[in-house]
């Protein structure tokens, strides 16, 4: 499902430029989950990046479902996203000024399906928001928010899952609920997950869990799965 | 443009501007303001203009006016004039005026008119009354005069002042004088009588600060301009200033014109601010949306559709 290639990807800044991801290797099955912990700064919100075609690496390949980001260009690339990307975010980054229903429904519009608003709808009953579907992200609290940003990201069925600390802003009871809402969903739609934490015991539900250090990853002695 | 692209564009509007009009506040005031104060002060200064041309006679006095200082038009002017429209004369001084007792005093604006005056517009009396009744000399001189010279030389209607060597009865109070023109300011109040009395006052002497206008009502006043060029011709070293109806409250018309200018160039000042006012509206607005773009670029939004959304947002903004 993923293959990456001795990636690297430089970032410009003011002070010249920064050696964030220092040649990467990483290979992941279709269904698999793997999660990656490592310090803030490590890299590890990079790598989603360029696994979604939102960063170009400087050097080497990723490859997503058999496609070369590297090949594509920005066209391609949204496409790719929506019909292969879901990505859940630490700041659930719901579009404040929509409903629930239309947040959800939103990559499935940019997709172009017809009953996407059916769709969305169904995808937040089966989180369990099917009474909030009106409602404003400012109206819900943050365990719904993530929970209208698990609908969203699992209503195009996509192939890849990126989740980026996905618990982080949610108190430890909300966020065991959320996790283990977005495994069902994994589970049920066998989606790849790569999911960023720094919690432990939940990387350990993952199949594989991966360090990253410093741009590198490293593999964890002792796979759970 | 697809349309399928434009209806996703639309859609999305929509729902972003549910957030409002926020950061546009300031564009739109300046906007707001610009157009406002020019097309405000441009018809304020044209109805200001229509109405004194409108009022143009009754502000000169007359269609044609002739004003000469210290000395009076010599017969063969005057009998040519006359030959031309009806004459009236008028002339004006600063002088003293005292009550009876002498001994309060204050400078006036002392104006002796004849009896066709005024040729246009009418003089507010109080008590009413006609001007020819007020200024009627048959048994004794009389006077109108403006009602901050009865405060000063604490006297009232009825009662004797004198000017020069003549005492006046004040008949009445002036309240409106159709052709003292906008002045920044007057030396005094106005002290109306007629040329009979001005002369019974003895200050008409050679070398006397006497200023004389003779006003001209013609048949048609557009000839005024036509009959201007021809005393000029005709009088070419009477030394006198000529004007016409057109040319009444010169200085009002240039203050007018002066404001307009001014206040368009705030206008325009306002505008500018306006127009750069779109940029750092736009910026900010944009700004406050880039998480949106974002997110919506995560979720696999072509980039046109993006584009075309806030180039729709901002047009719609900068429409309203």
């Amino acid at each position: 499902m993923i293959e990456i290639k001795n990636l690297h990807l430089s970032l410009v800044g003011g002070a010249g430029p920064v050696n964030i991801l220092r040649g990467v290797h990483l290979n992941v099955a279709g269904g698999e989950t793997i999660s990656i912990v490592g310090p803030s700064g490590a890299g590890k919100t990079t790598l989603l990046m360029a696994l979604s075609g939102l960063e170009k690496p400087t050097s080497g390949s990723v490859k997503v479902a058999g496609i070369d980001l590297t090949t594509l260009n920005e066209d391609e690339l949204a496409r790719f996203r929506r019909e292969h990307v879901g990505i859940v975010f630490q700041s659930f980054h719901l579009i404040p000024t929509m409903t629930a229903l239309e947040n959800v429904a939103l990559p499935l519009e940019f997709a172009g399906i017809r009953n996407s608003e059916e769709q969305a709808k169904a995808a937040l009953e089966k989180t369990g928001l099917g009474d909030r579907i009106e409602h404003f992200p400012g109206e819900l609290s943050g365990g719904e928010q993530q929970r209208v940003a698990l609908a969203r990201a699992f209503v195009v069925k996509p192939s890849l899952l990126l989740a980026d600390e996905p618990t982080g802003n949610l108190d430890r009871e909300t966020g065991k609920m959320v996790m283990n809402l977005l495994f069902d969903l994994q589970e049920e739609h066998n989606t790849t997950l790569i999911l960023v934490t720094h919690d432990e015991m939940l990387a350990s539900r993952c199949h594989r869990s991966v360090h990253m250090i410093d741009g590198q990853l490293k593999e964890l002695p002792g796979d759970i799965a | 443009m697809n349309p399928q692209t434009l209806i996703q564009a639309l859609r999305l509007v929509r729902r972003e501007l549910r957030g409002g009009l926020r950061g546009f506040g300031v564009f739109l005031m300046c906007l707001f303001l610009g157009v406002f104060a020019i097309s405000a002060i441009g018809s304020f200064t044209e109805s200001a203009k229509s109405g004194l041309l409108a009022d143009a006679s009754a502000l000169l006095g007359g269609d044609l006016e002739i004003r000469l200082a210290h000395r009076e038009l010599p017969t063969t002017a005057v009998d040519y004039l006359k030959t031309e429209g009806e004459l009236s004369h008028v002339m004006t001084m600063r002088t003293m005026v005292a009550n009876k007792s002498g001994t309060q005093r204050v400078l006036t604006e002392l104006k002796a008119v004849d009896t066709v005056y005024p040729f246009y517009g009418t003089v507010g009396i109080e008590p009413q009354q006609s001007i020819a009744i007020a200024l009627d000399n048959s048994h004794e001189l009389g006077a109108l005069v403006e009602a901050p010279l009865l405060t000063r030389l604490d006297v009232k209607v009825g009662d004797l002042v004198k000017v020069g060597s003549a005492d006046f009865r004040i008949r009445g109070i002036i309240t409106s004088e159709p052709d003292r023109s906008v002045r920044p300011f007057n030396l005094g109040p106005r002290f109306m009588t007629s040329i009979a009395g001005l002369s019974a006052t003895g200050l008409l002497q050679p070398g006397s600060l006497v200023y004389h206008a003779y006003r001209l009502r013609l048949s048609d006043r557009t000839e005024a301009t036509q009959l201007k060029t021809e005393l000029g011709e005709r009088f070419p070293e009477a030394g006198w200033r000529l004007r016409s109806w057109r040319e009444a409250t010169p200085r009002v018309r240039f203050f007018l014109d002066r404001m307009n200018q001014n206040l368009t160039l705030i206008g325009l000042c306002a505008l500018l601010v306006g127009g750069l006012g779109v940029s750092g509206a736009v910026r900010g607005y944009l700004t406050g949306k880039i998480t949106h773009i974002a997110t919506m670029k995560c979720l696999g939004a072509p980039g046109r559709l993006i584009f075309t959304a806030y180039l729709l947002q901002v047009l719609l903004m900068l429409r309203l």
